[in-house]
């Protein structure tokens, strides 16, 4: 490795063929740079031609100084002139590799590039590239990190800011680019936790399946764009929403069940705090009647309320089959 | 269409399995497949599950090898509420059919179809077991982890199996298929104790959803045969699946049913929705993406398996049930896997208990349990 002074001008901030970081947020590193300079030089490969320089390592600081006014960096080159693309690679890789663990966009932008641009088989990289990057040696993760790298920019940005679990994200990427775009502003406005996440994508497969359309046109269905926009709602409030119209369409008997015992249940006129549950999926006829009260004049008044309860018509209706 | 043949790509053989007679007899009849042996069959399981598919590419290798454990097993519905008390013989594992909504996609960790060579083993376990207990009564399939005839051209397990039930006097084989590979069981000795069994479904079922059987018309047609041969019958509407207009096609079924066979032999009719685990769906959507299985409206059941929800699987039993009693009004019809709610709603009356249920069916098989 040879070390020396670069003007920036001489870098192409362009190629970023040796890029691995996702995250190229400038804050962090401008203050350390700020704070003590650059402690590491990054790698750069000259070019054949005597264009200007390809970044190997060091995106980040290359970026941050050349935001701060630097003119230079101090920067290493491999030696000889004419390493090969997966030569260059590699020192990236395992520059990264010696730093931190790799996170799964990082993983998947790296064994993009050693497909597409180091012309890597498959093979090698399921036996050699996924233990390096902390996957399982096999070809169904190898295809899925390879379709994660083609996820859309709007939904890159979700899973790095942690609003998209790794196992739907790379459900959305099995989805075209363009029907992950028409998801994307939908799911950006919305917040799920990881189950839920899992549960409203699994309804718009199924939705979309059953209808003969795509989960991004199961998504972008007027009422769920109107969800979507409501302004009074929070994320969390519009993404719960979501879930509970998607399976209501999805489970109709179910959800009709559902409406009926609860629009019976209304006519008992049982206190708040007495609750009445049926099986959740109405497999069997049972109830649970539950409450909790602190003094004997409430326990019973609710024994009260149950009695009257107990003498409406409507109470036959919730033991029916439904 | 008629039932894909099994073809191997290619065979594997287990050291110890060379030295049984029907890993040779098996080869015979593969003579196009040059066998390699191998010693641990658990090493090959990376390279067997490597592809993308491996579900369907590991079924184009076959596994001959000996069987360490137990092949006679209680039916994994036992402890069902209601349960017919049947037992199972593994004599081999997966099935080159193709059933979109099989359950094996999902259990089995090894993806290559393997035949059990050691059937004299499989033989004597079962013959122990039933002659142990003469006081009971023993209905045993073969068709759990398997179909039962779809591979019997070149295992020819049905000219052994067929002839020794007939020396048990409490005890009937049941053979289930999806296939019409009958060939083998014309002439044997069965004296009764052997039942043969179709699964059926509509045709459109058939074409979309089981890729790889015989078609229905051959599938009756074998039973028609089976039955001119003097072996009882068994139909099994198990998985029914419910789509748009699946009453008027499983009404077909059941009037093409009794058109081809007399109902006065046939010993039992069961009926069981479709059921799955979460984890088969997303195999099913993945492998099959065309294939409507998933679509229902399912909710989960006990042990985590989703079925459809309860009001559709009432429905489609009590009219499965009227369909077939219009027709056959002495059939017996039984269901698979459901509480005794289930057949109180559907039937209208359900047995006292699982040996109840187990009674009748001994008495519809004929057999004797002392």
């Amino acid at each position: 490795m040879v070390f020396k002074e670069v003007p920036l001008s001489e870098i192409n901030f362009e190629d970023e063929t040796f890029r691995i970081t996702e995250d190229l947020c400038l804050e962090p590193m401008v203050a350390s740079l700020q704070a003590v300079g650059q402690i590491h030089p990054v790698i750069l490969a000259e070019r054949r031609d005597s264009g200007p320089c390809r970044i190997v390592c060091g995106f980040r600081r290359l970026r941050a100084l050349r935001s701060m006014g630097r003119a230079a960096a101090a920067a290493g080159f491999p030696a000889g002139r004419g390493p090969d693309e997966l030569a260059l690679f590699l020192l990236a890789l395992w520059d990264k590799a010696a730093q931190r663990p790799f996170a799964p966009l990082e993983a998947a932008r790296a064994l993009s590039t050693l497909k597409q641009a180091c012309g890597q088989s498959d093979e090698v990289l399921i036996e050699r590239f996924l233990p390096l990057l902390g996957l399982t040696p096999h070809r169904n993760v190898l295809q899925a990190f390879l379709n994660l790298h083609m996820l859309h920019p709007e939904l890159r940005r979700l899973m790095k800011d942690g609003h998209l679990t790794l196992s739907s994200a790379e459900r959305l990427a099995d989805a075209s680019l363009a029907e992950q775009g028409m998801m994307a502003p939908v799911l950006c406005k919305i917040r799920l936790s990881a189950s839920l996440q899992r549960e409203v994508l699994e309804l718009c497969d199924d939705l979309a399946a059953i209808h003969g359309t795509t989960a991004a046109g199961i998504l972008n269905a007027d009422e769920i764009l109107a969800i979507a926009g409501d302004p009074d709602l929070s994320p969390y409030q519009k993404g719960e929403r979501i879930r509970r119209h998607l399976a209501r369409r999805r489970n109709p008997r179910l959800t009709r069940a559902q409406d009926a015992f609860f629009a019976e249940k209304k006519d008992l006129n049982l206190p708040g705090h007495v609750r009445l549950s049926p099986d959740p999926y109405f497999e069997s006829p049972q109830l649970e009647v539950s409450f909790k009260v602190a003094s004997a004049q409430a326990f019973r008044e609710t024994a009260e309320a149950l009695g009257r309860a107990a003498q409406t018509p409507a109470l036959e209706k919730l033991f029916e089959v439904r | 269409m008629p039932m894909v043949p099994y073809h191997p790509t290619r065979i594997l053989v287990q050291e110890e399995a060379w030295n049984d007679v029907a890993t040779r007899e098996i080869l015979q009849r593969l003579p196009y497949a040059a066998p390699q042996t191998v010693r641990d069959i658990d090493s090959l399981l990376p390279e067997l599950r490597a592809a993308a598919d491996f579900r369907g590419a590991g079924k184009r290798t076959l596994i001959l090898a000996r069987n360490r454990g137990d092949f006679m097993k209680l039916c994994p519905g036992a402890g069902a509420e209601i349960c017919c008390n049947y037992h199972v013989i593994n004599y081999a594992l997966n099935c080159h059919l193709e059933c979109t909504y099989c359950v094996m996609q999902a259990f089995l960790n090894n993806p290559a179809l393997t035949i059990y060579t050691n059937v004299g083993d499989l033989m004597r376990e079962v013959r122990d077991k039933v002659l142990r207990a003469p006081q009971r009564s023993f209905r045993i399939g073969t068709g759990e982890t398997a179909d039962s005839l779809a591979l019997d051209g070149i295992t020819g397990y049905s000219t052994r199996l067929v002839p020794m039930f007939r020396t048990l006097r409490n005890a009937v084989l049941e053979l289930k298929t999806k296939s019409a590979q009958i060939a083998n069981l014309q002439g044997l000795d069965h004296g009764g104790h052997t039942i043969i069994s179709w699964s059926l479904n509509p045709r459109r079922i058939i074409r979309e959803e089981e890729l790889k059987t015989a078609s229905l018309g051959e599938r009756l047609a074998a039973a028609r045969q089976c039955q001119l041969w003097g072996y009882r019958l068994g139909f099994h509407f198990d998985p029914l699946i419910w789509y748009e207009g699946w009453e008027q096609e499983y009404e077909e079924v059941v009037r093409d049913l009794f058109r081809a066979v007399d109902p006065a032999g046939i010993s039992w009719i069961s009926l069981g929705c479709l059921r799955f685990t979460p984890h088969l769906k997303e195999i099913v959507r993945r492998r099959f993406p065309r294939s409507s299985v998933p679509n229902g409206e399912f909710v989960p059941g006990n042990h985590g398996k989703l079925r459809y929800f309860r009001p559709i699987r009432d429905e489609m039993y009590s009219k499965m049930l009227a369909c077939i009693r219009s027709r056959a009004p002495g059939a017996f019809v039984y269901l698979c896997m459901e509480n005794r709610a289930a057949w109180e709603r559907s039937f209208g009356i359900a047995p006292s208990s699982s040996d109840a249920l187990s009674a009748a069916m001994d008495g519809r098989a004929g057999i004797d349990g002392g």
